[in-house]
């Protein structure tokens, strides 16, 4: 008797780590892949990105897979310091988890998408405004200088307005030092982004879809 | 003869003018090939 009550123990134990498990496993599950398509990259000497220069366009871009280091393009810049760093791409981001979730709602044999701009507006580089819908949009991020924050409650589709702008826009932790032929890279992390709507704490518009939380944008100079 | 003068001197302007415009730089600022990659990190 006095074995049997430690073993019991220990198997209640074991069971609440397994059900603790089981329903994690809804959430944190990474991408096999994310694909984004990429129409524009521009640049500005602006912290509040005016008068942007075009580096490269394309009108009928594909979809990439970030998880494979792409190249989405290439093109002529001048020598200089940029505080501003636009891309313009489809707001529908395409992934596969990697894992079936326990309640199935994603599947790992299932593309899925996110629509990062269902509602609002985007003021494109070229000055002109999309209006986001339910669907896929063409939209432009803008990174600054003088953005205040990433991610947050911040609209990343309109460029920052004041300096130190914690609303407008996504930070650019360095400006853009262009002497040279370089590169830079733009960063989407999913890593454990991807959930499965059943559990309450995956943002989603039901309870039966795979969502993929806003991921973590970035851009930095290699 | 005043009229030779007064073409004389247009043409050592002219001339002037050239070879100053093809001696200058540009002004445009040095260009390079910039390239944008992804990554999820």
């Amino acid at each position: 008797m006095r074995k049997l009550i430690p073993n019991i123990v220990i198997l209640i134990v074991i069971n609440l780590i397994a059900v603790t498990n089981i329903l994690a496993a809804d959430l944190n599950i990474d991408p096999t892949y994310l694909k984004l398509k990429i129409y524009k990259f521009a640049v500005s000497t602006s912290v509040f990105c005016t008068n942007p220069v075009t580096i490269f366009e394309t009108d009928a871009p594909t979809y990439m897979d970030i998880l494979q280091n792409p190249t989405f393009g290439s093109g002529q810049v001048a020598d200089g310091t940029y505080n501003c760093v636009i891309i313009e791409f489809a707001d529908i981001i395409k992934f596969l988890p990697n894992a079936t979730s326990d309640s199935t709602h994603c599947n790992s044999s299932t593309e899925a998408t996110l629509d990062v701009c269902r509602s609002g507006s985007s003021k494109m580089s070229d000055g002109t405004t999309t209006t986001c819908t339910v669907g896929e949009d063409r939209v432009a991020m803008y990174l600054s200088t003088t953005s205040a924050t990433s991610g947050g409650g911040a609209d990343a589709f309109t460029p920052p307005t004041t300096t130190n702008d914690a609303t407008k826009g996504f930070l650019l932790g360095n400006a853009l030092v262009v002497s040279g032929t370089g590169s830079g890279k733009f960063v989407v992390n999913g890593t454990d982004q991807i959930c499965d709507t059943a559990d309450g704490s995956c943002n989603g518009q039901d309870s039966t879809s795979c969502e993929l939380m806003p991921p973590a944008f970035s851009f930095s100079k290699l | 003869m005043n009229t030779k003068l007064v073409l004389l001197f247009f043409l050592i302007i002219l001339v002037s003018f050239g070879v100053t415009s093809c001696g200058d730089d540009d002004g445009t600022t040095p260009a390079s090939t910039f390239t944008l990659t992804g990554a999820d990190s």
